[in-house]
């Protein structure tokens, strides 16, 4: 009999120190005494890094570098890594349901781990969940795809694939057509921020699109292609209508965010803005209902709290938030044994910021997992092996991207496979964010574009090797064109010459490149990322396969 | 360690500068020759009233150049500032300069209605006192060009400005200018005494330049010795071409060998033709001398420990 | 009374300019003409892949041994009884002979334009309502108020830290007396209060 441990040690035969020195330039020597030193400590830490989504085989890296945490009992240990609180309360939760008989499981969003994307797929991919009988369009886009034997992804829970079909009138549902007629962009730049941004624009300017609404604070260059604006308030002035758990924070806690000051103009909260659109189609008692249910709200509580809000001609958000200090009041008491009133609630966030329930220490202590609580797997063990993936590969072929012990998947660069050797001004291409702006919304913000100038080359600039910009007779400051080999894009930017970067590589900063001028400081600067990219994904969760490509960098031909 | 350019003190101190060395020296030479050499008194009041024109005309260019001019009289607070002394010093110097011009200014008939308003005892004061006036106003001249340089040299982070030989290339080379003014006042003007006077002007120029020389000479040497912010001043200065040639070629090299002529093999220029290199000389040194202070400043480059 | 002073501690410093966007927010300085009370210095040496990079977070040094003092006509710069060095707005005339003192490029000139853009942004709650030279005040301000300067409040990687040099206990003492932490340009005489830990 063997183990899935033992698949492990064969299936990771070929993959010696020496291989990977050949590929990542780290010496063989150093990877085996990192290796060992960091199989005696106990615990050690993997730090998984952010932004990492730009090849295929992102999901494989960060399932590897589950393992290789595993492996050394680095998991919901101090020193290791600490699941976050809401996990943790929701693994107890599930368990405890679990204890009580049946699959009584709750709403989705309360779902630990994987349950929570099956229990998204039972609502956006399941067709008996809607009135009208279709599913959301990236799983319809999916489905389609899969029928036809075509490239598909499994988990598009948050993608945009189909939409685009679905404006042009391409995508159908078991032989419906599926339309896309009208889009509400809410706090979001698709134009400046997704991938690519041709697609977004040919999108956005499709006349089987109808109605295109936009919910900003700025001029964006997605708010050009809005039939209708609706001004949204800025961060300094809006409340949150719900409260939330604290992120990656051990211990369980929520907070939400206040308005720092009233609003100066006449803007509205999202929320204000959803359910007076949901008022007028004649469905807010259903909106708030889902909105009740979604969010775990009492929905008598938030029924009564709009109403007196409305009459009041108080904005809605605050009924929301009335409403969510009320339930987490309730809550409070399942978790320290005391029950809050909503104004005890609100009382303490006020003061602190945040209201704690229970502090990492205990959450470690009283629901590790896995050895207090079960994990949520099949099992209730950390394993090492997918079914998942064994799943995906039952579905779409065995390859090593859905192995389910362990898979090597080449770096693609070129439609062949990978490529190393360079031509002269070939590069590989990376990108990444700047400390002078915050999500790329932040950019046409006066003071932080002067912050920004006296580093203008560092954070604006396409960083490239000095040495190598040197024999290529291109200096600091020069503007060149940097084309995108595999799949043909190209973009203007202004150089960088450095030595902090390797000479086969080229570094963008990505939040520039904003072209509306009514941004009058963040238009016309700078490159815009998404301009290079393809269109290209990958399988799994639909994700942007942003650096499978090369560039080359020339100058411009003035 | 990274060298910055100066950027707060423009042409218009330069203009300062300049005019403050070359009012203060043409002064006190004029002063100095009435003393010990004698000359005509007209040709003194036009000198005078000259150098008082520089100082008020370049204290305008100081002000103008000032956040809160109208305040400037807060200057008179801190006795540890080289400006508090530039305030004290031309101060003086235009007491001591006015008291000494206007006796002389009695030689022009058209003056001497208003400077008959000047009550008598005082104007009788002004008269008896004025070769003490003379000497006093000498000294706050003198001091008025030096004080320039030793408020530039004041600035421990610009090496190539913070050196001794600052003050005394600044006060050389102002008393050149001075020489310079004095002698093309002299050339131009058409009284008989007015030769005597050039010859000793030109001899004093052209030893004031050669001093000047020598004095840049140990100042490069000293500017050039590390990689200092002096040396990137220096370096600066040796690729600017109008430094170069404007000031170091047109004006200090052309006038002392159009000097140096004039005084072994010309005579001293007798008659007009002859005449016109010398008031070509005098110019350049006056251009060169502008230069010069436009140039120091512009070459102030910081050394900071970053 | 104290002697306030400042360690820089350019182990941690990671160049991200919070302290220059607080330090202008709260002092009002005319960052819309690019000048700034502090700045962060980005250097980097060496050839890939031996390459280092420093960021070095600089202000006013509030030195003992006051060059622009000394170098200030009509005593607008003055040092307080805590031994912050300050420039009383009405008194300067503007003259920048502290600018060309200072070896730590610390000063800039707030002119006449920058107050009016001043006043556009801020009306009525303007701090300063007439041109002069400005620097850094260690956010004399805050210290009223027994709150840190603004940069030091900002920082994310306590890079900067605050406190009364005078105070055996204080952070600041112990890093400069032990040597750790070591001023700039010493040789100058200037005797700074801001010290640095090298990265």
């Amino acid at each position: 009999m063997t183990t899935v441990f033992d698949h492990f040690i064969e299936k990771s035969g070929p993959f010696t120190p020496d291989w990977a020195a050949r590929i990542t330039d780290v010496p063989a020597e150093t990877i085996r005494r990192i290796a060992i030193e960091f199989g005696q400590a106990r615990p050690a830490m993997v730090d998984p890094g952010w932004m990492g989504a730009r090849y295929h085989h992102l999901i494989g890296q960060r399932r590897l570098q589950a393992i290789i945490q595993t492996l050394v009992g680095g998991i919901d240990k101090p020193g290791g890594w600490l699941m976050n609180g809401e996990y943790h309360h929701r693994s107890e939760k599930a368990w405890h349901n679990m204890q009580q008989g049946g699959e009584q499981h709750g709403p989705p969003v309360e779902r630990p781990g994987m349950g929570f994307a099956y229990g998204l797929l039972d609502i956006f991919a399941n067709p008996a969940a809607w009135e009208h009988g279709k599913p959301g369009f990236s799983f319809v886009w999916a489905m389609e795809q899969q029928k036809a034997g075509k490239p598909s992804a499994f988990l598009p829970a948050m993608a945009d694939t189909g939409l685009y079909e679905a404006v042009k009138g391409e995508l159908t549902f078991n032989g419906e057509p599926y339309r896309m007629k009208a889009l509400i962009m809410n706090a979001a730049n698709p134009v400046r921020h997704y991938f690519p941004a041709k697609r977004w624009e040919k999108m956005l300017s499709s006349p089987n699109l109808d109605l295109v609404v936009a919910i900003d604070v700025l001029p964006s260059d997605s708010t050009l292609y809005a039939d209708v604006i609706l001004p949204n308030h800025t961060y300094l002035e809006r409340n949150e209508p719900l409260l939330y758990p604290l992120g990656p924070e051990t211990g369980i806690g929520y907070t939400t965010r206040l308005r720092a000051i009233e609003p100066l103009y006449d803007t509205r909260d999202t929320t204000d803005i959803l359910c007076e659109i949901a008022r007028r189609m004649g469905k807010l008692e259903p909106y708030l209902e889902g909105i009740a249910e979604y969010a775990g709200l009492d929905p008598q509580v938030l029924r009564s709290e709009v109403a007196a809000a409305q009459s009041a001609r108080k904005p809605l958000n605050e009924a929301f938030i009335k409403t969510a200090y009320v339930a987490m009041g309730k809550f409070s008491g399942t978790m320290t044994g005391r029950k809050m009133s909503a104004a005890e609630v609100e009382a303490v966030i006020r003061e602190k910021g945040l209201l704690m329930l229970k502090d990492a220490r205990e959450v470690v202590e009283e629901m590790n997992l896995p050895r207090k609580l079960p994990v949520p797997t099949m099992s209730g063990r950390l394993e090492l092996f997918s079914p998942i993936l064994e799943s995906f590969a039952r579905q779409a072929g065995q390859q090593p991207l859905f192995n389910p012990v362990l898979g090597y998947v080449p770096r693609m660069v070129t439609d062949q496979g990978d490529k190393n050797d360079l031509g002269a001004n070939e590069f590989y291409f990376t990108y990444g964010k700047v400390p002078v702006v915050l999500h790329a919304s932040t950019n046409n913000n006066e003071l932080l574009a002067a912050v920004t100038e006296p580093k203008k080359g560092q954070f604006m600039g396409l960083w490239i090797n000095a040495s190598k910009a040197r024999s290529l007779g291109l200096s600091n400051g020069q503007e060149v064109e940097v084309t995108n080999l595999r799949y043909g894009p190209k973009v203007k930017a202004t150089l960088f010459t450095t030595e902090m970067i390797r000479p086969d590589t080229v570094f963008l900063p990505s939040a520039y490149g904003s072209r509306n001028k009514k941004l009058s400081i963040a238009g016309g600067k700078g490159t815009a990322l998404n301009e290079l990219m393809p269109y290209s994904i990958e399988p799994i969760a639909a994700s942007f396969m942003s650096q499978e490509f090369t560039v080359s960098v020339r100058p411009v031909n003035s | 360690m990274t060298f910055v350019h100066q950027e707060v003190w423009h042409w218009q101190i330069a203009t300062y500068l300049f005019l403050g060395g070359l009012g203060g020296a043409t002064f006190a030479i004029s002063a100095v020759l009435h003393l010990f050499e004698g000359c005509d008194r007209k040709m003194l009041s036009v000198a005078v009233m000259s150098s008082i024109a520089f100082l008020v005309i370049g204290t305008v260019f100081l002000l103008a150049d000032m956040l809160q001019p109208l305040k400037a009289i807060y200057a008179l607070t801190n006795p540890r500032s080289w400006i508090f002394w530039g305030v004290v010093f031309i101060n003086f110097y235009f007491i001591a300069a006015i008291a000494y011009v206007i006796p002389l200014l009695e030689e022009w008939p058209m003056l001497q209605p208003i400077i008959q308003k000047i009550p008598a005892p005082i104007l009788g004061l002004l008269e008896r006192f004025n070769k003490l006036v003379a000497l006093g106003g000498s000294a706050a001249g003198f001091l008025v060009a030096i004080y320039t340089g030793l408020l530039i040299s004041a600035a421990p982070a610009i090496n190539f400005w913070n050196t001794p030989a600052l003050p005394l290339l600044f006060v050389i080379s102002g008393f050149s200018t001075g020489a310079a003014f004095l002698l093309l006042l002299s050339m131009l003007s058409s009284n008989p005494g007015a030769h005597a006077i050039s010859a000793k002007l030109e001899q004093l120029d052209a030893m004031l330049i050669v001093t000047e020389l020598i004095i840049l000479g140990a100042y490069f040497n000293f500017a050039m010795f590390l990689p200092t912010g002096a040396r990137a001043s220096a370096e600066f200065l040796f690729h600017s071409p109008v430094f170069i040639v404007g000031f170091f070629v047109t004006g200090l090299l052309v006038p002392l060998i159009i000097e140096t002529w004039g005084i072994f093999f010309s005579g001293h220029s007798e008659g007009k033709k002859s005449g016109l290199p010398i008031i070509l000389a005098s110019a350049l040194v006056l251009v060169g001398g502008y230069l010069l202070r436009i140039y120091v400043l512009k070459a102030g480059m910081f050394q900071y420990p970053w | 009374m104290a002697r306030y002073g400042m360690v820089m501690d350019m182990r941690t410093c990671v160049g991200c300019q919070a302290c220059m966007a607080a330090c202008s927010t709260e002092n009002q300085t005319p960052f819309w003409s690019e000048k700034f009370r502090t700045h962060v210095e980005d250097k980097e040496t060496g050839t890939f892949p031996d390459v280092r990079r420093v960021q070095l977070p600089r202000l006013c040094m509030h030195c003992e041994n006051t060059p622009c003092l000394s170098a200030c006509p009509t005593g607008a710069t003055h040092m307080d009884k805590n031994g912050i060095v300050l420039v009383n707005y009405d008194r300067c005339i503007g003259c920048y002979a502290c600018c060309i003192a200072c070896p730590y490029d610390a000063r800039y000139a707030y002119d006449g334009e920058d107050v009016s853009r001043e006043r556009e942004l801020y009306g009525k709650l303007v701090s300063h309502e007439v041109p002069h030279v400005d620097k850094c005040t260690f956010c004399v301000q805050r210290l009223n108020e027994k709150l840190e300067p603004a940069c030091v409040a900002t920082c994310p990687t306590h890079t900067r830290i605050f406190g009364d040099l005078d105070d055996r206990k204080s952070e600041v003492h112990k890093l400069a007396l032990s040597g750790k932490a070591q001023a700039l340009n010493q040789g100058l005489g200037t005797a700074p209060k801001v010290f640095y830990i090298p990265s």
